[in-house]
Order: C-alpha cells, then structure tokens, then sequence
C-alpha cells in the first residue's frame, strides 16, 4: 500500500512539476540559474524570447553570465552573485539602451540556488521587463511636475501682482486670497487675513458692508460684473473690482471670486485730463478764444465749446463744413477774407485776419482768427488749425480808449485857448487901467481928468466882469457832479421868460413856446436854466430892427435825444464865416457894445456837460436857430 | 522933423484906442490918426480911398481879435485890395496876445511889418517909427 501511495505521490509530485515547469516556462518573467562558476544552467522560454529580440542571439546553456552584461557592470554583477553565493538575496535594476534606442529597464532578483542538501549551488534569478512600469510611472511623475510647475506659475502670478485676489464660499467666508489681498487688510486691520474669515468682518469693509452684501449676494445668483470703489482710507484711491461666481460641473455657484484692482492712478490721471480740458475751456470762455481744427481729408471741421459760442451757434445745427463757416462772415469782409484765404492756400504759410461775422441773430462780432497749416511726413498738408477770438470787446474799448483820448486832446487844447484868452482879457483890461492911471497923473485938465476917470470905471467893471466870469467858470468846471432831476421843459422855458419879461416888454417881442406840457427830460437844472436864459436873451438881444421879433421854442425826439428848438427871426449870424467860433469864448459878432462874448460858450459847454451837444443854423438878416441836443438819461 | 501923414488905429477896444491915441498925438509925429473899431470898418475906409485915390495910411496898427471882421480876415482882404494901389502900407499886429500859434500865423503874413504887445507904450511907439523917420 505504501509503495503504491509512494507512486501515486511520486505521481502527483511530477503531475505538479510538470505543472509548475509549465508556469514557469510560460511565464512572462524570465527565470535562469547560474551555477557558481556563473554560468548559465537552466533558463525558461521567456529568457530565450527576450534574450533573442534583445542581443539578436540565441542563448546557450553554459554561456557566462557576463557575456550579455554590461562591461561596466561586471565588477559589480559579480559581487551581487558572490553575494548570493554566500546566501543572501539580492534585487538590481538594470538599463540596457537597445540598438533600436529604446530603453529597456529589467528588475532582477537574486536568490541563492540550494540542492537536496541544502548547499547552494548557485543563483536563481528571476527578470521581469518593467520598462512600460517605468515609462508610466516617469510619465506620471512629468505630469505631476508639470502640474506642479504651472501651479507654482500660477501662485507666483497671484502673489507677485497689484491686484488682490480673494475667493469666498456662499456663506462670504475666505477661501483663497493672494499675497496683495493679505498685505491690504493687513495694512488697514493691522492683522493678517485668515482662511475663513468672513470677509465683511474686515474693517476696510465693515464701513460699507451693505453695499457688498448687495455686491456679494449679486455674484450668488450668477451674476458677473463690475464695480468702481472710491474710498478715502486715508488717502483717496479708487478700485475697480470684479466679481465672478464660482461654478461646479453642473453649473451651481459654489464659491465667489473677486479682483480688486487700484485703479487710481489712472483715475487721477483721468480727473486731471478732466481738469486740464475744464480748465482750457474756462480759459477759452475768459479769453473768448476758440479753437478749430479742418482736416483736408475728411473735409469736416471740429470746433470747440467757446469757437461755437462766438459764432453763436451749436455743434447740432452747423454742418462744420468751410462754406458753412464762410457764410458767417460779414459780406463787406470777403473779399477781404477770400483773398487772405486765397494767399494762405497759395503759399501754405500760416496767415491771420480781422473780420467781422454775422450771428444767427444778426448780431455782429469782431474776430481775430489765426490759422496754421498740417502737413505729413511727405511734406503733403493734411490739415488746418487755429484760433478765433472774440475781439468786440477790446474793439469798443478801444474805440472808446480813442474816444477818451480825443475829448482829452480836445479839453487840453481847450484848456490852452482858455488861458490865452483869459490872459488876452485880463491883460487888455489892465493895461487899460495902466494906462489910464499915468495919465491921469499928469494931466491938469479937469475935463480930461473926468473923462480918465470915467473910463477908468468902466475898465475895473470890464476886469471885474471878467475875473467873475473866470471864477463861475472854474466853479463850472470844478462841479461835475451836479444832481440830475427830472425837468419839465415847457415850464422851464416859461421860468426864463418871466426873467427876462423886462427885456421881452421893452422889445415887444412874441413868445411861442410849443413844446409839449408833458415832455420831460433829466437834466441839471441849473444848467437847463442858464441855457435858456443865454439863448433868449441872444435871441432878444440881436433883434432885428426890421420886424417885430419873434422867439420859437419847440421840441421832438431824436433817437437818444430830446431835440429842443430855439428859432428867431433877428439879425441872423454868417455861419461859414463864423462857424469856428460861434461857441467860442470872448467872441461878439455884431459890434455890439455889450457883447460878452460869453455866453454862447457857457452855454455848450453846459450842454456838453450833459452828454448833449449844440448846432445853430442861421441867415444874416433872416434869423437864426439854436438846437439844442439834451440826452435822455435811463 | 519928418512926419507920418497918416495912421489907422484898428481896436475894439474904447479905451485902447484913446489911451493909444493919445500917445500917437502927444509923439507929434504923426499928422492923422484914423481910428476904426473891427476891420471891416478899417477895410471899408481903405477901399474908398483907393478908389477916390486918396493918400493911405503909411501905417495900420491892427488888433486880431475883434467882432465883425477880426485881424485875420483884415489881413486876408488887404492881400486883395494891396494890388490896386503902389503905396506901401506897413502893418503892425499889436495884440495882447502871447499865443506862439498867433505868433507863428503873423510870420505868414508879408504885409505885417512886426507883432507888437500890448499896450503900445510912449516908447514902444518911438521905436516902431524910428524905420519911417
């Protein structure tokens, strides 16, 4: 029974070698034992395989180990084996660059080969191929560095940039942030921001919290977009954030992500543009300077805020085009206009001109305008830009500059005539006086004596009369601010008459006064009275011996004026021969012993000094008639 | 003594005229002294003469300013009437003016022999004849 059990064992037993010789034979790993004397003993198909794709020869048993090693690694394949010889198990990984360059990389394990008695007698080693291991497990390895590398990439972008960067969850906690949000708050707070700090707790927020809570709660319903902060912490700076949500694969918010970027600069940058055009427009409008600018090749013009408000017009009912500009100006300057144009164009140098316009409204304005050539890098003119200025203003200054200056030319020759004349007068009469008193020194004669003295009356009277008509002169003068009254003229002209009733009896002479019994006037009136008593005691003192004298008051409108009429019908003067100095001072021109010679200069500069003036038209012999201008006064 | 027969005295001026007058007869120097108040008057004479031919005045003392016809246009119309006679007439601006515009206007006039200022003195007077005697 043993024997056959023996058998049957013995049976088994080969049953499983056989088995096991299969699995090895068929295994993908190659098995091979050396002997001692590091031969190759035994070796499995595997071995074979691999050893004919790899080294191009068949493997024979007896072979040395080294044949197909390495040279540079015997020395340290043999002390693996002796390792192994000596019983211990050894693991190596080895490369062989393959003709074909691949790489191969085999695993090798060692392991000591013992016989029946358990001596060893060699080594048992078994290669896997994990060179495809390798190559993924390399790949994976890249890959991670890869990711690694781009992450690092990406952090340093985050943190080395101005703008902060942070992410919330739903409930507004802190996620993520970069290095430039932590220096913010930390900078405001005077803490560093912490993972899960609820980002309306920061005290740069906690001052405007319900404004980002709208913000924040925005960005949870799926909204993007963009705010512009303006802040004073302490300084003033401005940030633009942008929030965007953050979404999982199936589209749901899950988290908030926010840029903040300071903006400032370009803020102030873009206030101070801002500034500097406000305050170029504001200089436009002082200086009522404009600016324009007509391209050559787009034939369209552009104009500034203060250019259409010269012309009197807006930048939506003008076409901007040069006819357009042209039909502004005033017809009696285009051809002036056209011609300097004309020349500019000709020349292609720069040219400026005085013009006038015409406004929609029919308003007229004196401009300066001045116009520069562009040209491009050809050489070729491109363009044209310039200035216009509104110059009306400093032109009536100017007009009334010379208008002033005139009245002072004239009140300083004037003022020269005045002393030469009173000098004449005073002198004359002195003289006289002079004179008198020697003779009256020497003579004896009684009668001669009477008659010197007579004269020497007469002559104190003269000097008398006029160093009094001097002194209300220079009080005249001296008085210009004479208080203006309403006057009405028609009962003012009646006042004269009864002054000199005495004169109009004795020479029998008729009145009319036709002026209007409402027509009133503002004036000085103690000017207005001595103004009508000159004029009609003139009239009635060069009466005509001929007729019966007749004075005529009337009076009309005359544009800013009241026109008051003193017409009479006595000697009548030469004009042509007399026009100098009809109003001149100390000039009589009928001979006639009582002349003054005052009276008629009194009379206009008292006029003048009203704003008014005087003419007088006259006939020898016919009549003369004084006009008087009285300015109407607001 | 050689005499001037005849002498216009041209003033508006009442007393000028007699105290000037005066001086002129008491030189004995001169035979007739005409006197006239503005230079129409003075013009008017000097045209009758000429016409009736008459002696005229050797000498004419002429104010300028004077009502009707000042000096001025007396002078602008003996300029006329000079050409109707070959008597020389000597004129004298005698003025109390000492305006150098007038001065300068005097200096346009040929006929006007010298611009005397007034008053005309006993001295004055002298001077002015000593050329004619």
């Amino acid at each position: 029974m043993s024997n056959l059990g023996e058998d049957k064992a013995i049976d088994e037993l080969k049953k499983l070698d056989q088995k096991l010789s299969l699995l090895i034979t068929n295994s993908e790993e190659s098995y091979i034992l050396v002997d001692n004397q590091f031969r190759i003993v035994a070796f499995n198909r595997q071995f074979k395989t691999q050893y004919l794709k790899y080294f191009g020869t068949d493997v024979q048993k007896g072979d040395s180990i080294f044949k197909i090693a390495n040279p540079d690694r015997v020395a340290i394949l043999k002390k693996i084996y002796e390792r192994v010889f000596a019983g211990k198990t050894e693991y190596s990984e080895i490369e062989i660059k393959l003709p074909n360059k691949d790489t191969l990389v085999i695993s090798n394990k060692y392991k000591p080969a013992f016989d029946e008695g358990g001596n060893i007698i060699g080594a048992f080693v078994t290669s896997a191929d994990i060179s495809e291991l390798r190559k993924a497990e390399k790949q994976k390895r890249d890959a991670e560095l890869k990711l690694e590398f781009e992450h690092n990439n990406l952090k340093a972008l985050i943190n080395n940039t101005k703008s902060q960067i942070f992410s919330l969850d739903l409930e507004f906690n802190l996620i993520s942030f970069n290095e430039a949000f932590s220096e913010y708050i930390e900078l405001n707070s005077k803490h560093k921001p912490y993972v899960g700090d609820h980002f309306l707790s920061f005290k740069n927020v906690v001052d405007n919290a319900e404004k980002f809570k709208l913000y924040l709660n925005r960005v949870k319903n799926g909204e993007c977009f963009t705010v512009s902060e303006h802040l004073y912490e302490p300084k003033e700076i401005w940030n633009e954030m942008s929030f965007n949500p953050i979404k999982d694969e199936k589209g749901m918010v899950i988290g908030i992500a926010c840029i903040s970027t300071d903006i400032t600069e370009r803020k102030l940058f873009e206030r101070n543009l801002i500034q500097n055009q406000n305050r170029l427009k504001q200089a436009q409008e002082i200086a009522h300077l404009g600016n324009w600018e007509l391209s050559f090749i787009t034939k369209s013009s552009r104009w500034s805020d203060e250019a259409y408000k010269i012309y009197g017009i807006t930048s939506y009912n003008f076409d901007h085009t040069f006819d357009s500009w042209l039909s502004f100006v005033h017809p009696e300057d285009l051809p002036y206009v056209n011609e300097i144009i004309k020349i500019g164009y000709e020349t292609m140098e720069d040219y400026s001109m005085y013009h006038r316009i015409i406004r929609p409204d029919g308003t007229i304005r004196y401009i300066y305008s001045e116009s520069h050539f562009e040209f491009d890098h050809n050489g070729k003119p491109t363009g044209l830009h310039g200035i216009c200025q509104d110059i009306t203003d400093r032109r009536s200054n100017e007009i009334k500059l010379q208008e002033l200056l005139r009245k002072s030319h004239d009140q300083n020759k004037w003022l020269n005539n005045f002393t030469h004349i009173v000098s004449h007068n005073i002198k004359s009469h002195n003289n006289n006086i002079v004179g008198i008193i020697e003779l009256l020194e020497t003579t004896d004669n009684h009668e001669e004596f009477e008659q010197l003295l007579g004269m020497l009356k007469q002559s104190t009277v003269k000097l008398n009369e006029t160093v009094n008509n001097l002194a209300d002169f220079v009080s005249f003068q001296e008085n210009t601010d004479k208080h203006y009254r309403m006057v009405n003229l028609r009962e003012e002209i009646d006042k004269t008459c009864s002054i000199v009733s005495q004169l109009i009896h004795e020479k029998n002479a008729e009145i009319l006064n036709e002026v209007d019994s409402d027509l009133e006037v503002k004036l000085i009136p103690s000017y207005i009275e001595s103004i009508l008593l000159n004029l009609l005691s003139n009239a009635l003192k060069y009466s005509s011996e001929e007729r019966r004298s007749r004075i005529r008051f009337t009076a009309e409108k005359d544009n800013e004026y009241i026109k008051l009429n003193v017409e009479d019908n006595g000697k009548g003067l030469d004009i042509e021969k007399n026009k100098d100095h009809i109003f001149g001072m100390y000039q009589t021109f009928h001979g006639n012993k009582d002349a003054v010679g005052f009276g008629l200069f009194i009379t206009k500069n008292h006029i003048e000094a009203m704003d008014g003036k005087i003419e007088v038209s006259s006939k020898n012999g016919q009549g003369s008639t004084f006009t008087i201008y009285l300015h109407e006064k607001a | 003594m050689k005499t001037i027969n005849s002498l216009y005295l041209v003033d508006d001026d009442d007393i000028y005229r007699f105290l000037t007058g005066k001086i002129i007869k008491e030189s004995h120097l001169v035979d007739k002294v005409w006197m006239y108040t503005n230079g129409q008057e003075a013009i008017e004479s000097l045209s009758k003469s000429i016409q009736s031919n008459e002696k005229l005045p050797q000498i004419i003392l002429l104010d300028l300013t004077m009502p009707v016809m000042d000096g001025w246009e007396f002078l602008d119309e003996f300029n006329v009437l000079k050409s109707y006679t070959d008597e020389l007439i000597s004129i004298y601006i005698v003025s109390s003016s000492i305006s150098p515009k007038d001065i300068a206007k005097v200096q346009e006039y040929k006929s006007v022999k010298d611009f005397v200022i007034k008053p005309i003195t006993k001295e004055k007077f002298l001077d002015l004849l000593a050329s004619f005697i």
